[in-house]
């Protein structure tokens, strides 16, 4: 069977969707600095955000068949959606977080229900690669719009791991792991474009 | 959206998504399920790949369909599917879903 390529339709609203709400993130930091909004208020703001944003690559992960591996295999479309709703769910759950409980409490439940969602999205792509022989057989086959969904996700995990250091062990701490995620992602991003380059060469 | 809410109010059209969670279906495959004839059922596929409720690939010469719903479609797919939601002029004047064959 041929491979389908990926709908624009998906594509589309979903770049407009991170790009809003990258932007409300940093009208959030903007009003919180220069004084506009109640600090609290703006980092309630911010950090739903976030929860939004695994809302919305939740949505599309479906659409886009992000688990759909290099070759034909039934079964990729449930672990699609199953791993869509566990990100909408996490990410609803996440915002509810932000919007009604207290700050402190809401810095340590949300990252544990944002890596949460990602441990069991993680565990049935494991589950079914057991299945079908082997994690390796089930790769998904990397795409411009995969490879960034994929990034845009490992960044939120990453996210969410910075609210535990930064709760735990301080600021100093979460902007040195800010600061390595970007060096991460700049040193792998030359090999994931070698990778699609060689994915789209028939 | 507006073709989204059109897909899914069709009984028809609901129950090719139903079979299509399952995994991957041919057109054959999909259409010997209904007792409608080939055109009808052809435009019920076509109104499905306009919405982006499903997509098409050939292999050879079958076409294959899949789904592709985003988690909020597949949520009112569900709506649907509970509440049998239908268009208004696929009622008939007793409030009854009327599935009329050649009219997709």
């Amino acid at each position: 069977m041929t491979q389908s390529i990926e709908p624009r339709r998906a594509v589309i609203p979903l770049a407009i969707g991170v790009c809003t709400i990258v932007g409300a993130m940093l009208a959030f930091g903007i009003t919180k600095k220069t004084g506009i909004l109640d600090p609290d208020l703006a980092r309630r703001g911010a950090a739903a955000m976030l929860g939004l944003m695994l809302v919305v690559m939740g949505n599309y992960i479906p659409k886009l068949r992000l688990f759909q591996p290099a070759g034909e295999h039934t079964g990729a479309s449930a672990v699609d959606r199953f791993a869509g709703w566990t990100f909408v769910v996490a990410g609803l759950a996440f915002v509810a977080v932000w919007l009604f409980a207290p700050i402190d409490k809401a810095m340590l439940a949300s990252p544990m229900i944002g890596v949460a969602g990602f441990l069991v999205a993680f565990a049935r792509w494991l589950a079914w690669g057991e299945r079908a022989g082997g994690a390796a057989s089930i790769l998904p086959r990397p795409t411009p719009a995969r490879t960034a969904i994929f990034i845009l996700l490992v960044s939120l995990l990453w996210t969410f791991a910075i609210f535990f250091a930064d709760t735990i062990w301080g600021d100093r701490v979460a902007q040195w792991m800010a600061m390595g995620l970007i060096i991460i992602i700049a040193a792998v991003a030359p090999f994931i474009v070698v990778a699609i380059r060689r994915a789209s060469t028939p | 959206m507006s073709s989204v809410f059109k897909a899914l109010s069709d009984p028809t059209r609901r129950r090719v998504l139903e079979m299509l969670r399952d995994g991957p279906k041919s057109a054959g495959e999909l259409a010997s399920a209904f007792d409608v004839s080939k055109p009808t059922m052809s435009a019920h596929f076509a109104v499905l790949r306009d919405a982006g409720l499903v997509a098409s690939e050939k292999d050879g010469k079958s076409v294959f369909y899949h789904l592709q719903m985003s988690v909020l479609e597949d949520a009112l797919f569900g709506f649907a599917q509970t509440f049998g939601w239908e268009r208004r002029e696929d009622r008939s004047a007793t409030g009854r879903p009327a599935l009329k064959e050649g009219n997709p």
